[in-house]
């Protein structure tokens, strides 16, 4: 098995479960702050991708365990798809993002410590959510057309790359968190 | 930005016949309406559930922070219509993009009825009581906490951030490495070590994710008596639909 | 079977070579009522700590020496296996809420034990800290003095022997403190610990204090000897009377001490005036405040929580604008907030003390580090810093800027006696350079030390008019 939620202590769900809030945060502030700036819908996915990568790598990198994508991606998708903004198909999206992501480094790196396990987990992530958010619509009837899978693909891949400079610069940080004592 | 007002389904305590339900039966209902609106073809029809769910919202007295949410909806629809027209010339693809936005209300409006007439704290609860893995709970309950308290966090960050950079708000937002210095960086430290006393607060309560007790809610006459009225609503839409078509 | 026992315990932090518990030797007997204090990094908390076993089992460390709660042998037990016994409550009641409503909080413990007739518990807690009238209210909904007793409701009804609290005054103004204590006397049945830098009204509720230093036990011995001066002065330990009661004083004009403040002989123009100002904040109004404040002038404010002394200092600086009235301040105004880590935003201190500013000189950096003797902490990161360096970091940061006002929102939380001083030197000094100064406060020991006069907010208002001078008979009748 890839993971069991079980090898989680309760110190590793109380910082996911409040990395998941700042995420939450930094997501909301960044697409109302791209919002002030430009109508464009693409820009705010593609700030808010890198923002919150970065603080999703925080959070991988203090927990260190396979899972920890699975479980930000569930817990994500269930306020973001019954609470706000209550949109059910970020639910699977966010889910299959994480798995997937998950998947990628167990087999890779087996942990999340590396500069490569994070860039490779945010990246994965952000390419699978994309793709599904942009083709469950389509899949599940809501909508008669679906855009070019060149242009799925692509969005894919730029938000994908922003998610992985995002984790980059989340990478820095870290020993910034150290050095102000806030991480072993 | 009134960081209470956008995160007003957070912190809000809802009130009405709605917020009784248990929360199970609402998601039942909101995942049915979901996939149901998918199989439905007729544009009416589809209004008509839109009509039902934003009824449902203003019922729980919380129309008016719904509405931003539902208002964009509406006006990204005009606004897509009136390109579309504007490049095709041609007034039947008003149809074309209806039927996918009357989805995407119903999908939100929905959502919103179920997120505005249910205490996040109900919601952990009701996923307790179908076995979701207590790890999965504690997280979103730690979650939902949360949200409004670095909420809180972030507003004092970031006046202080306008005090001592003696900028408005809206020139920090146009600097990028401003924002990530002056709001990001910070904020990840105060959750590191909130997360801390948080962890000690969860233990010393004696609370273990793995062994907590199931959730407590039941199904009562008020359930069955939603659940029915949908299914009558949901049956007739489906047969009107197919006496439609 | 005594509640705690303390055996030659001795702990060290994770990668650290201090001790921070050195050969303890402690005994708590059930029903009675400790109060530990001591000065900063004394190892307060630590003990607290090693007796809800959240050291080592959590935090990892070295630990030497035994620990025995209600007979139990600590060693191999974890925070969990002690919350039947060890109700634990901290300074911030924000960290220690899981849920939205006080109901499910309170809740939260026996649900988690599994400890049956959860409603009678609930209700008796709720009763006994004077909150089943709330007991259905959001969290978000409690003023801060509620939140605490919310908190402590929260361990009672897992019914534990043992009552741990850790600072839980610090965010406290006096009227919920008189609250918390009123609440603590009616607990005597159980064992109660206290662990503050501040004293007031411990001796009502305790029986025996307990001094730390250095993380040793240097005194054990009764809190009637908190009254006397030279005891504190030795062991750098805070006044347990307040000098101003606000519940019995408010209205009525008075000042804190028998020191009076006029305006300066000279003709100059004070540095701010407030002029009539009013602001709506949701159900909250601030109305007709009216406020002059001269250069080298320190001007103490103090009320109730939510009595607009924060809004009123956001006015000032210009954070908010005020719906009616103007105000005018010559020069530049800094506002120093009640947390000192939502100000800190760089990865050094030298580099925090320049942030936000293009035009400046390294020599005068390195000129004001010396000053405010920064020096030796320059490269360190500005979050890695004790509470009263962080403290004097941002004192640094604003007279880096020149400013002709400063504003300080609750500058002693958390502080002992020895950093109170400490702070009090450098307001004198900014004193002396002429810069003016609001010291937003609850901590009437510290007002008296530092403040020309002292004025009092209540429900939006100023409660004392700008020009009261205060006669000693209404200042006498006022102090404990």
């Amino acid at each position: 098995m890839l993971f069991r939620f079980r090898d989680f202590t309760t110190a590793d769900l109380a910082f996911t479960g409040l990395i998941i809030a700042l995420m939450y945060i930094v997501q909301t502030v960044t697409i109302l702050g791209v919002a002030a700036i430009t109508p464009v819908d693409a820009f705010k996915s593609i700030a808010s991708a890198f923002f919150v990568c970065i603080v999703i790598s925080v959070g991988l990198a203090k927990v260190g365990k396979i899972g920890t994508f699975t479980l930000i991606g569930l817990v994500n998708g269930i306020i973001c798809g019954f609470i706000m903004p209550a949109f059910l198909p970020l639910l699977p999206a966010t889910f299959l993002g994480g798995l997937a992501a998950d998947a990628a480094v167990g087999l890779t790196y087996g942990v999340y410590s590396s500069r490569n396990s994070l860039l490779v987990g945010c990246g994965v992530d952000k390419f699978i959510e994309t793709l599904v958010i942009l083709t469950v619509p389509f899949l599940f009837g809501f909508s008669s057309f679906m855009l070019a899978p060149a242009l799925i693909i692509v969005s894919a891949i730029t938000v994908s790359v922003l998610g992985m400079l995002g984790a980059l610069v989340g990478y820095g940080i870290i020993n910034e968190l150290r050095r102000a004592g806030a991480l072993d | 930005m009134d960081l209470k007002a956008v995160f007003s389904p957070f912190t809000s305590t809802p009130e009405g016949f709605l917020v009784e339900v248990n929360p199970l039966s609402k998601l039942t209902v909101v995942v049915s309406a979901t996939l149901l609106s998918a199989f439905i073809s007729d544009l009416t029809l589809l209004i008509i559930m839109g009509v039902i769910f934003t009824a449902l919202i203003a019922h729980s007295g919380s129309l008016r922070f719904a509405a931003p949410f539902l208002s964009f909806i509406i006006l990204f629809w005009l606004v897509s219509l009136a390109i579309i027209m504007v490049l095709s010339g041609n007034p039947h693809t008003m149809g074309f993009l209806s039927l996918f936005f009357a989805r995407f209300f119903i999908i939100s409006a929905a959502g919103l009825s179920f997120a505005f007439t249910t205490e996040p704290q109900k919601l952990a609860e009701s996923l307790r009581s179908v076995r979701i893995p207590g790890e999965i709970v504690f997280t979103l309950t730690v979650t939902l906490r949360y949200i409004p308290a670095l909420a809180v966090e972030a507003s004092s960050i970031w006046d202080s951030l306008k005090l001592r950079t003696s900028l408005s708000g809206s020139s920090i937002i146009r600097r990028p490495s401003l924002l990530y210095r002056g709001l990001i960086i910070p904020l990840i430290i105060r959750t590191v070590k909130i997360s801390d006393e948080v962890a000690i607060a969860a233990e010393t309560r004696g609370f273990n994710p793995r062994e907590g007790p199931g959730g407590s809610l039941r199904f009562r006459g008020r359930d069955i008596t939603f659940l029915a009225f949908f299914t009558v609503i949901f049956a007739s839409l489906v047969i009107m639909d197919g006496a439609v078509v | 079977m005594d509640a705690i026992l303390l055996d030659g315990v001795s702990y060290r932090y994770p990668n650290q070579d201090r001790l921070a518990l050195s050969d303890v030797s402690l005994r708590v007997k059930r029903g009675e009522s400790v109060f530990i204090t001591g000065r900063s990094g004394s190892g307060k908390s630590t003990l607290a700590r090693a007796v809800t076993a959240v050291i080592p089992s959590m935090m990892g460390g070295e630990m030497d020496g035994t620990v025995r709660v209600m007979g139990r042998d600590t060693d191999s037990l974890t925070p969990g296996d002690l919350a039947a016994d060890v109700g634990y409550v901290f300074q911030n009641p924000e960290s220690q809420f899981f849920t939205l409503n006080v109901n499910s909080e309170v809740s939260m413990g026996p649900d988690a034990l599994q400890l049956d007739k959860r409603e009678e518990r609930v209700e008796d807690a709720l009763r006994r800290v004077g909150m089943e009238h709330k007991r259905y209210e959001s969290v978000f909904n409690l003023s801060e003095g509620e939140k605490q007793r919310v908190a402590i409701a929260s361990q009672l009804s897992m019914s534990p022997e043992i009552l741990l609290m850790d600072e839980p005054t610090s965010n406290l103004d006096q009227g919920s403190t008189d609250d918390l204590f009123s609440v603590l006397k009616n607990l005597r049945d159980k064992t109660l610990i206290l662990i503050d830098h501040r004293t007031y009204r411990v001796p009502e509720v305790f029986d025996r204090v307990v001094v730390m230093d250095e993380g040793m036990i240097v005194e054990e011995t009764d809190t009637d000897n908190l009254l006397d001066p030279e005891f504190r002065e030795r062991y750098g330990l805070r006044s347990p009377s307040p000098g101003f009661n606000q519940r019995s004083c408010g209205g009525r004009g008075l000042r804190p001490s028998s020191k009076v403040s006029t305006p300066p002989e000279t003709k100059q123009d004070p540095v701010l005036r407030v002029m009539n100002i009013s602001h709506t904040q949701g159900d909250f109004r601030l109305d007709g405040v009216n406020l002059d404040l001269w250069r080298g002038e320190v001007l103490g404010l103090t009320g109730p929580n939510g009595s607009g002394k924060t809004t009123l200092a956001r006015l000032i600086v210009g954070l908010i604008k005020p719906e009616m009235g103007e105000i005018r301040v010559e020069g530049t105004a800094g506002l120093v907030m009640q947390d000192p880590d939502h100000q800190l935003f760089m990865d050094t201190v030298k580099r925090e003390i320049t942030f936000g500013l293009d035009d400046y000189s390294d020599g005068d950096v390195e000129d004001l580090l010396e000053t405010m003797k920064l020096h030796q902490l320059m490269e360190r990161h500005p979050h890695s810093l004790s509470g009263g360096e962080k403290q004097r970091t941002l004192i640094s940061v604003y007279l880096f800027r020149k400013p002709d006002l400063i504003i300080m929102d609750e500058p002693t939380t958390g502080m002992d006696l020895d950093n109170m001083k400490r702070l009090a030197g450098w307001i004198g000094k900014l004193k002396g350079m002429g810069v003016a100064m609001i010291l937003i406060s609850h901590d009437m020991e510290f007002l008296q030390m530092v403040a020309d006069r002292t004025i009092m907010m209540d429900n939006g208002a100023l409660v004392l008019p700008d020009h009261e001078v205060a006669g000693a008979d209404s200042v006498s009748t006022c102090l404990r």
